[in-house]
């Protein structure tokens, strides 16, 4: 069966410096996958040139297949009919991932009514308004209506992100980019918003490609890793294989570091 | 021996954003404290109010037996001279037109503090693992992990009393981050520390005491593995029960 993303040799390059080198991975429809990697990894400009949201500056070579199409040096018109149906995003901060202008209903009706059209349907207004709250309460937001007259300031960081998601689910996208979604949150909120990515995902049977820094974050959402290290994927497996028995040294150094302030909250260091 | 006590502090805007609500707790000598909260809780408040950035708008502040009265220049000198700080981002809390030298001798000159500082900066870098040559170089030259390094020796320097560090390990990467947590829990062998951080398996590692805040309320506090082995309020419960760990 062909995967739904194909990355193969893809090498990322602005001006003689090389961000990304030879990289390749693949996903198929419904599996998950983590991308882990610390600062300057290259993990975040992977999903964007997955999504064609390099910036010009940074010029991709090798290839990106998503859902049969080639991503590499497509032409703009023909990524933003990907973006949507076959890929969406959830940022690492909700408060500037959304308008600060726009209330929240209005905004979740944006990729909603961009879907509706596309598959062919044109509902009322009122409608359209319905479903909004609909994917409000789905991402177990309190009182949709309020929250969808509200502007992004007037809810709390959580349920911004919560809103994030609701708009990448109204998409009803094949893969679903979480780039470090829960970073900015407080520990209890990250563990609401992990647990409902974790049963969202699974119910809509959607694929899902995790970045983050965080080991044991990763370990919660996804089945797969690959390890990035300035640019170069040092390490991938079954998440169990990788962090019960890393190979590479710094995967090894990644994980006992984990471990250690997990010992230390348990009392076995 | 007490060398900080917080009675009955709170602290607000106006009457309608009351931020701290009556927090009492005391530092021992050579006893290290993690003060745990989510945003919102107060600890960068009680950092602040620590600091004498701010004053309390009730309770009082002990140190060393005095009150700590930051309209008081003569209190703050020597204040200043026991208490320094760490703070979150080592790419902002030092100044980068200064070469390293000059940032970590900083606290001997405002202060005034009479000796060898060429040799009292040399003895900061060693303790925080930097080479020698580090003092003729630019912030900008560091990686994150070695402008932290910069800005403890920075604090260090004046061989202060108490050590007050917010959130002093969020902004590194995990690898850097376990070094500069055994950096801190070598050197607090010599010094009070006082860890604010949102993250317990941090102050977990490193802190004997800790202090658990939720919405300017401690609502639980005392010995770390204790609190940690058997949590009693239900917020220290949900909070360790948040911690996401890794699969055994």
């Amino acid at each position: 069966m062909t995967p739904l993303l194909s990355v193969d040799g893809l090498t990322l390059k602005t001006g003689d410096k090389t961000l990304v080198s030879d990289l390749s991975f693949s996903l198929g429809a419904g599996e998950r996958m983590g991308l882990i990697g610390e600062s300057g990894s290259g993990k975040s400009l992977t999903a964007m040139a997955v999504t064609g949201l390099l910036p010009k500056s940074i010029v991709p070579a090798g290839s990106i297949l998503l859902d049969g199409q080639q991503v590499v040096g497509t032409l703009e018109r023909t990524l933003n009919g990907l973006r949507g149906s076959s890929v969406a995003v959830v940022f690492q901060e909700p408060l500037t991932a959304l308008d600060p202008l726009m209330k929240i209903g209005t905004q979740v009706a944006g990729p909603l009514g961009r879907r509706l059209a596309r598959e062919g349907k044109s509902p009322p207004r009122r409608e359209v308004d319905r479903e909004v709250l609909q994917f409000l309460d789905h991402v177990a937001l309190p009182q949709p209506e309020r929250i969808a007259n509200s502007y992004p300031h007037e809810i709390s960081g959580g349920q911004r992100q919560r809103v994030a998601i609701a708009m990448a689910l109204a998409c009803k996208p094949k893969l679903l980019i979480a780039d470090e979604p829960t970073t900015a949150l407080d520990v209890t909120t990250q563990a609401e918003i992990l647990k409902l990515l974790d049963s969202l995902v699974r119910e809509l049977g959607m694929a899902l490609l995790f970045i983050s820094h965080d080991l044991p974050v990763v370990a919660t959402v996804v089945d797969r890793v690959t390890v990035l290290r300035n640019g170069r994927a040092v390490e991938e497996g079954p998440v169990k294989a990788v962090f019960d028995q890393p190979r590479h040294d710094y995967t090894k150094t990644l994980v006992e570091a984990a471990r250690s302030f997990d010992n230390a909250l348990e009392g076995t260091a | 021996m007490t060398l900080l006590d917080v009675r009955d502090v709170t602290f607000g805007y106006g009457r309608q954003r009351q931020v701290l609500h009556g927090v009492s707790f005391a530092v021992k000598k050579g006893v290290s404290v993690g003060l745990v909260g989510e945003s919102g809780s107060g600890k960068t408040t009680i950092l602040r109010l620590l600091l004498g950035l701010t004053k309390p708008t009730g309770g009082t502040i002990n140190f060393g037996g005095s009150v700590l009265d930051p309209s008081s220049r003569g209190f703050m000198r020597d204040y200043r001279r026991s208490v320094q700080a760490v703070f979150q981002d080592p790419y902002s809390s030092l100044d980068p037109r200064q070469k390293v030298r000059d940032i970590i001798s900083e606290p001997l000159q405002s202060l005034r503090i009479p000796g060898a500082h060429g040799e009292a900066v040399a003895a900061a870098l060693d303790a925080v693992g930097l080479p020698a040559d580090a003092i003729n170089r630019y912030p900008h030259e560091f990686s994150g992990g070695q402008r932290q390094r910069i800005a403890i020796a920075r604090a260090i320097v004046a061989r202060p009393q108490l050590v007050l560090a917010d959130e002093a390990v969020s902004a590194l990467d995990l690898s850097t981050r376990i070094r500069i947590v055994d950096l801190f829990k070598r050197l607090s062998e010599n010094m009070t520390l006082v860890f604010v951080s949102h993250d317990l398996g941090v102050v977990a590692s490193l802190c004997e005491e800790i202090i658990i805040l939720e919405r300017g309320h401690i609502v639980e506090s005392g010995n770390t593995r204790e609190i940690l082995d058997a949590p009693q309020h239900p917020y220290t419960q949900k909070l360790l029960q948040s911690v996401p760990r890794m699969p055994r």
